[in-house]
């Protein structure tokens, strides 16, 4: 996930907020500063957690060099479902709404 | 200074080069230079290692002391890494020498004492009359992309002007004149928004102001006496124009496959008067003395001659990175290229020297650079380092394919590092060490890396039982002093292998509970989505 698409991510966790959905913006250590610049400037509404040593667990594409951005969604079993290295609001509102129902 | 030392410590050659770095001149030229004080600033950045003094002392074919001095005597003058007989030393071509605030820095501009930057977090300014001390004025809160100095008004304000063509932030383009006072005070003077006009590139050239506006060609603005533009004409006949410079009375505009040029003698009236293909999409354009320099991404740069109407001779270089942009200055180019940094010497372009501000690991990424008076400007995304170009300083330049390094953690595995010098003297690596022997095992550890050349390095990986995080350090004789010694960070999945789809979150995602409780078990019956995000 590049910051510049959180909010598009904000607003599809905003729009499912009834539902059990729950959406966290994992960084990996910025600077509290520029997080809070972050959040000021964006009105960003999810939580932003400090990951403990998971994006790396996940499959990464080989020779893609750079870690971010990266998106994992998890059904309500608790298995992965999606793996991404773009955030397509069209594309992940489309899962959402399948693993939802399920 | 180090150089009495510096100068036993050639290594020896023990394997076989594999091939020419894939760079342009940049080393094909390192024979025959000075030796001496090349009388810069005197910080010899190069230092005694543990690592340095493991290296065998046979002699290489190209230590400093067979270099001579300067021009008239032998081979200074006029070569490679060296331009017009300067002197020369052993030790980094660029030292960073400050920093300025930055944020998400996309562009940059220097001029009279001040610089500014533009980046997510709006256009920040500071004042570096002082490049070692850079004072930081104040920031605007426009997000922007692209920016120019404008006139000096009478009372001393400075006039700003900043782009953004409107993206997920800021859903309205807008062009935006600023003030700042002679005291440093920031000020929005003027906000032009119109969802319809993707605001580029802009160039002041006196009271007029152009502005690339992609599919709506070029915009041509007269200023009142605040600098608030009015639009006086548009040009049509690009492909989304974008970047644009001034030079003299001529002004080049690039699209998306080519430089147009104009002639503004009469600035509210350019002429066009030619138009010349670049080898893959502009990414900035730059022109000085003659030449108009072009960043084409990861297509590398190109030099036009622009000493008559047109853009002729075309001389296209292909490097490392992606360049984003290009500025030049006297007889250097230096430009910004994702990566790293990087001076040539603006007639042959031929390599000078590199430099990565940040470790291999911090993903420093060039977006913006300014050249004035042989200090470089360069935007990054956390800010803005200040870095003084010292001609006729050369050293080895270690260069490495790979970033990081990222596998299966639980497979045996193996990989060909190739450790390249695209410095002009000999790269000794006298060690490659490993966090942790029994697990990552490097050979050769200890080689020498003529100019030029490209080393490969085998390693290999044995699991441990409990997985981890590893790294290897990289002990040379590069006098950049983040490169040496150069640590690779090395990441693998630890005992519990990757996750792939299909697999399920263990209690390591614990830490997510929102509750603050730790249980991982509050994740369950819910979608989750993991956004692992960084700020740019």
């Amino acid at each position: 996930m590049c910051g510049l698409e959180l909010p598009d991510l904000d607003a599809l966790a905003r729009e499912y907020r009834d539902e059990p959905l729950l959406v966290f913006a994992i960084h990996g250590g910025e600077p509290a500063e520029q997080l809070e610049d972050f959040v000021a400037q964006t009105g960003l509404t999810l939580p932003l957690v400090r990951d403990e040593g998971t994006l790396y667990q996940f499959d990464y594409p080989s020779g893609t060099g750079y870690p971010y951005p990266r998106d994992v969604i998890v059904g309500r079993d608790g298995t992965v479902r999606s793996i991404k290295n773009s955030f397509n609001p069209d594309e992940a509102r489309e899962l959402v709404e399948s693993l939802l129902a399920e | 200074m180090l150089l009495p030392l510096l100068a036993l410590l050639a290594c020896d050659s023990s394997p076989a080069p594999v091939s020419t770095a894939d760079d342009t001149a940049a080393t094909t030229d390192a024979t025959g230079n000075g030796e001496t004080d090349g009388g810069a600033d005197g910080t010899d950045s190069a230092t005694a290692s543990p690592g340095d003094v493991s290296c065998e002392t046979t002699t290489s074919a190209a230590t400093l002391s067979d270099y001579a001095c300067s021009g008239g005597e032998t081979g200074c003058a006029d070569e490679g890494p060296f331009i017009d007989g300067t002197c020369c030393a052993e030790g980094s071509g660029l030292v960073e020498i400050g920093e300025a605030i930055g944020s998400e820095v996309v562009d940059l501009e220097v001029d009279g004492g001040l610089t500014a930057a533009c980046g997510g977090f709006g256009v920040r300014v500071s004042d570096v009359s002082d490049p070692e001390h850079p004072a930081y004025l104040g920031s605007a809160s426009d997000r922007c992309q692209r920016l120019d100095f404008g006139p000096t008004l009478d009372d001393g304000t400075r006039v700003l002007t900043v782009t953004h063509h409107g993206d997920t932030w800021v859903l309205t383009p807008h062009l935006t004149t600023l003030h700042i006072s002679p005291e440093g005070n920031l000020s929005t003077i003027d906000r032009l928004e119109d969802p319809e006009l993707l605001f580029e590139g802009v160039r002041w050239h006196g009271d007029r102001l152009y502005v690339a506006v992609h599919d709506q060609g070029l915009r041509v603005y007269r200023a009142d006496n605040r600098g608030v533009p009015t639009l006086e004409r548009t040009i049509s006949g690009f492909t989304n124009a974008a970047r644009l410079d001034i030079d003299g009375d001529r002004l080049y505009v690039t699209d998306e496959d080519r430089v147009h040029v104009f002639d503004v003698s009469d600035p509210g009236d350019p002429d066009r008067l030619s138009e010349a293909p670049t080898s893959a999409i502009p990414r900035d354009i730059d022109v000085a003395d003659g030449r108009a320099f072009v960043a084409l991404g990861s297509g590398g740069f190109e030099a036009f001659d622009v000493t008559a109407a047109g853009l002729e001779n075309p001389t296209r270089v292909i490097t490392e990175g992606s360049v984003q942009a290009v500025a030049a200055e006297a007889d250097v180019v230096a430009l910004a290229a994702w990566n790293h940094v990087q001076v040539r010497r603006a007639d042959t372009l031929a390599l000078l020297t590199t430099r990565k501000s940040r470790p291999y690991d911090e993903y420093e990424q060039d977006f913006g650079v300014a050249l004035e008076g042989g200090d470089l400007y360069v935007g990054e995304w956390e800010g803005v380092h200040i870095l003084r170009y010292r001609e006729g300083y050369v050293g080895a330049d270690i260069w490495l394919t790979d970033d990081v390094l990222n596998f299966w953690g639980d497979e045996p595995w193996s990989h060909i590092l190739y450790v390249s010098n695209r410095g002009a003297l000999p790269l000794c690596v006298s060690d490659i060490a490993a966090s942790d022997p029994a697990v990552f095992a490097a050979e050769p550890s200890v080689f020498t890396v003529e100019p030029g050349l490209t080393e490969r390095v085998s390693l290999t990986y044995t699991p441990p039982a409990d997985g981890g995080t590893h790294s290897l350090s990289l002990h040379t004789n590069d006098p950049d002093a983040e490169q040496s010694p150069l640590v690779l960070p090395i990441y693998t999945a630890d005992g519990g292998g990757t996750l792939g789809v299909g697999d399920r979150l263990g209690d390591e995602f614990a830490f997510l509970d929102p509750s603050g409780a730790r249980d991982r078990a509050a994740l369950d019956d819910h979608v989750v989505i993991l956004a692992y995000f960084a700020l740019f």
